[in-house]
């Protein structure tokens, strides 16, 4: 089942978010409005890739 | 395009072999956390010499120890306030409170953090998707909205879906039928025994539930729902009724798909061990009933690993022809904590339940008694017939409902008729076992 998809492919896709939500979270100087939504987008992004066999990016 | 009948078809359709190769990556990886950042774990495994790297099959995973209810709760006494040497992150990072019933005890103490919440939600997603739930249901919510954990991630996990979510909260029973009736309500969520009442409610309103409403998919939760009483509520609400397994301490662990027979456990979120009843250390396989012990495999807030739940299940040898690869549990037998000895009988009150949604649908409702005569315990069951029966009929009907009942629980027990709308009726979980026996 698992070979129908490209689930390299979304791994990939899910790092990308992880660093590009980190660096949000750095850059947002602690303003809340910011630093909050990266956090939560981290979130959604470790679970999406605990849905995958081989975690994409280790859970914070 | 993804399978239409998963909410994760890579997951739920994996070999077995890399599914479990999965859980104990996971388990290792949740090991490591709790000794690293809860005290109490730390305390336990430095005694029992765990090292989460030595953790690399089945047989490693059953060396670490086991946890129960009160040992969580003896950890919740110290300090941080309300969660002790348990508690697995900051203060700070806690966003949800919830409680156990406190039917054992002292109510244990239940936190999440934001992610882990999200971690709930998402276990709860594979669900309620594999019981048809979908972006077109509306979704009625029939519980109360406190402390309990009840529904409250079936109702952030519809709205993940993407069904439209109607929260009943402190409605009455007449309003929310009323409710369900003016949105045209597709989908149920409530406990056995409340979505019994509802349909009782409704038919005193004048109305049939499976006719006049609109419910296709009733998702239970909260008690044991003995096959009879899933048939019984399928009849009154002419929809599918399906039942999930789960606990506030973990998340929901298992569930049922469109089959509607057995229940898979959600082996990507949770390692599922089940334990002989009598030793609680010998595993058990499928096709016997044991004690499940469940680890969580994310939730870092709140570790629970190797946690004796204390449920009985009975344990599937088959494979179910939705075509998920995981675990499958044939049915809930109860808790430990609610088997009783009567007359040195082994006693599961569930079982009056299945008896009687089993073959008398002339009874209403029911409660089962037992107490002290002397030096004797004594059994007695009260019952509400339905006013249709006539008399003539009233004795047969006791006979026959004494003779099931000895023959499913090898104990002999009184009828006694009461009026209609004697009993107590329950909005959330039943409590239609009583011990007088005890204080």
């Amino acid at each position: 089942m698992a070979r129908e998809y490209d689930l390299e492919g979304m791994a990939r896709a899910i790092r990308e978010i992880i660093a590009a939500a980190e660096e949000l979270k750095k850059a947002s100087a602690g303003v809340p409005a910011l630093e909050r939504n990266a956090e939560a987008i981290l979130v959604f992004a470790h679970i999406a890739g605990d849905n995958l066999p081989d975690a994409p990016a280790p859970s914070p | 395009m993804g399978d239409p009948r998963y909410w994760n078809p890579i997951m739920e359709t994996l070999p077995w072999e890399q599914l479990e190769r999965l859980q104990l990556s996971r388990f290792r990886k949740m090991v490591k956390w709790a000794l690293e950042s809860s005290p109490f774990y730390r305390r336990m495994y430095e005694r029992a010499g765990i090292v989460p790297e030595d953790i690399k099959t089945m047989a490693d995973v059953r060396k670490v120890p086991l946890v129960s209810k009160e040992d969580l709760r003896t950890a919740q006494e110290g300090e941080p306030y309300l969660y002790g040497e348990l508690l697995g992150v900051p203060l700070a990072e806690l966003t949800a409170y919830h409680q156990t019933a406190g039917t054992t005890g002292k109510p244990l103490y239940v936190t999440d953090t934001y992610e882990s919440w999200q971690y709930m939600v998402e276990a709860f997603c594979y669900n309620i998707y594999a019981m048809g739930l979908r972006n077109t249901d509306r979704v009625f919510i029939a519980f109360p909205y406190n402390v309990f954990i009840a529904f409250w991630v079936g109702h952030y996990a519809a709205e993940k879906i993407g069904c439209e979510v109607v929260p009943s909260g402190a409605m009455s029973t007449k309003d929310r039928i009323s409710k369900m009736k003016e949105v045209r309500a597709t989908a149920l969520m409530c406990t056995p025994t409340y979505g019994l009442r509802l349909a009782e409610v409704a038919q005193e309103m004048g109305l049939v539930p499976a006719r006049d409403l609109q419910i296709r998919t009733v998702i239970c939760a909260g008690e044991a729902m003995p096959e009879a009483t899933r048939l019984k509520l399928e009849e009154l609400w002419g929809a599918d009724v399906y039942d999930h397994i789960g606990a506030a301490e973990v998340g929901p662990w298992g569930y049922m798909c469109e089959q509607k027979r057995g229940l898979h456990i959600l082996e990507s979120f949770f390692l599922v061990e089940f334990l002989d009843v009598e030793t609680m250390s010998r595993p058990v396989g499928p096709g016997e009933e044991g004690v499940v012990v469940i680890s969580t495999l994310f939730k870092r807030s709140f570790p629970t690993i190797r946690y004796n739940l204390k449920d009985v299940v009975q344990i599937s040898d088959r494979r179910c022809p939705c075509g998920r690869t995981f675990r499958m549990i044939e049915s809930i037998r109860g808790r430990v904590d609610n088997l009783v000895k009567i007359r040195g009988v082994l006693f599961s009150p569930v079982s009056v339940e299945e008896v009687i949604r089993d073959n008398f649908p002339q009874v209403v409702e029911f409660e089962t008694v037992v107490a002290k005569e002397g030096t004797q315990d004594s059994l007695l069951v009260k019952v509400e017939l339905d006013p249709s029966v006539s008399t003539d009929e009233v004795p047969n009907i006791k006979a026959r409902l004494v003779e099931a009942l000895k023959f499913k629980t090898n104990l002999t027990f009184d009828v006694e008729f009461v009026p209609l709308g004697t009993l107590p009726r329950y909005e959330f979980k039943s409590a239609r076992f009583k011990d007088l026996r005890k204080g």
